[in-house]
């Protein structure tokens, strides 16, 4: 069986070794190519050492052309199914390549402190029922994550060709988002991060990556 | 009254010396103290990027990328065995993730959905 890397434009292969310490190799299909390593057995450890091994594949292969990485643990039968995958889904893997060209994925994480969005209970006369004032300060807190998010969110939004946020509840204050960021805008980006976390004293703002663009694979360019 | 004119300038200048004194010490201090919280700043973001890195890693890598859902040919049993074995994995990030006050998949849906 084969283990799936990633998919791109370019037939030169990284010089490393794939998962299990298998060779890679490229299957084209006219100016498609899949890079992926033989296996008699699944080839997938769940371990940590087989998450950076996949990575770093598709990093080097990124330093090349552009790639849509494969999610983790793909494996198809034979080359064949390869093929034909390349062939079916051309239109959206191509589209997807060219949004991609160029870019790097930058991950945004924001842990909220979350003392910053509690408010100091004003209104003791007439104030509300045990059940409203959690509704309400739940609602507080939500608007307030929703505001700070807003104000990591947009200037980073500007630096970036394309992104995809996503929030946690208010019991547990995280924001995260993904960037798909031109090549020479990566360190303005990070520079921007590194002001952000600076100047937010309730949030913790971290930035890691250049990932490829395992956000903005897929057909719709949602992941 | 008179004595002390020619040395009230002097002591004038002598405080007005010692006033610049104090004043440039408190800022090479300030000075110091910046550029001491810029380091601290600087080793902290450090040390969460590489914490924050393996969080990441997992999140991308078993949520994001292109899926070949209907070509996967591995029996149902096996793709739920290496899921299983991952859970011991995700499990460790989940506890990171905690410590960091963070969640590890608000995209919810993970491993097998979004197919290309």
């Amino acid at each position: 069986m084969l283990y799936l890397y990633g998919i791109t434009e370019s037939p030169s292969l990284p010089q490393l070794d794939g998962l299990g310490g298998a060779p890679l190799e490229a299957i084209d299909d006219e100016g498609l190519f899949a890079v992926v390593s033989e296996h008699d057995e699944l080839p997938v450890e769940a371990s940590e050492g087989a998450l950076w091994t996949h990575e770093e594949v598709v990093e080097v292969m990124m330093d090349d052309a552009p790639v849509l990485p494969m999610r983790f643990g793909s494996v198809v039968a034979d080359e064949a199914v390869v093929r034909d995958t390349l062939r079916r889904r051309r239109p959206a893997l191509e589209e997807a390549l060219e949004r991609v060209r160029g870019a790097v994925e930058l991950s945004v994480r924001v842990a909220i402190a979350r003392e910053s969005l509690e408010e100091p209970d004003t209104d003791g006369e007439n104030a509300p029922g045990p059940g409203t004032a959690y509704l309400v300060g739940r609602l507080k807190r939500l608007q307030r994550q929703r505001e700070l998010a807003a104000r990591i969110h947009e200037p980073l939004t500007s630096i970036a060709r394309s992104s995809t946020s996503w929030s946690g509840a208010p019991e547990r204050p995280l924001w995260k988002a993904a960037y798909l960021v031109p090549r020479d805008q990566i360190e303005p980006f990070m520079e921007r991060v590194r002001i952000l976390d600076d100047e937010l004293s309730e949030a913790t703002v971290v930035c890691t990556g250049p990932w490829p663009p395992y956000s903005f694979s897929s057909g719709d360019g949602a992941p | 009254m008179n004595r002390q004119d020619p040395r009230a300038p002097s002591q004038h200048r002598r405080a007005a010396a010692a006033a610049r004194r104090d004043e440039s010490l408190a800022r090479s201090r300030a000075r110091r103290e910046a550029s001491r919280s810029r380091h601290q700043a600087a080793l902290d973001r450090n040390r969460r990027q590489r914490e924050v890195s393996l969080v990441d890693l997992v999140d991308r890598l078993l949520d994001g990328g292109v899926v070949i859902h209907g070509d996967i040919t591995l029996a149902v049993a096996d793709v739920d065995l290496l899921y299983v074995g991952l859970r011991a994995l995700v499990a460790s990030v989940e506890t990171l993730e905690r410590e960091m006050g963070a969640s590890l998949r608000p995209r919810g849906e993970s491993l097998r959905a979004g197919a290309l």
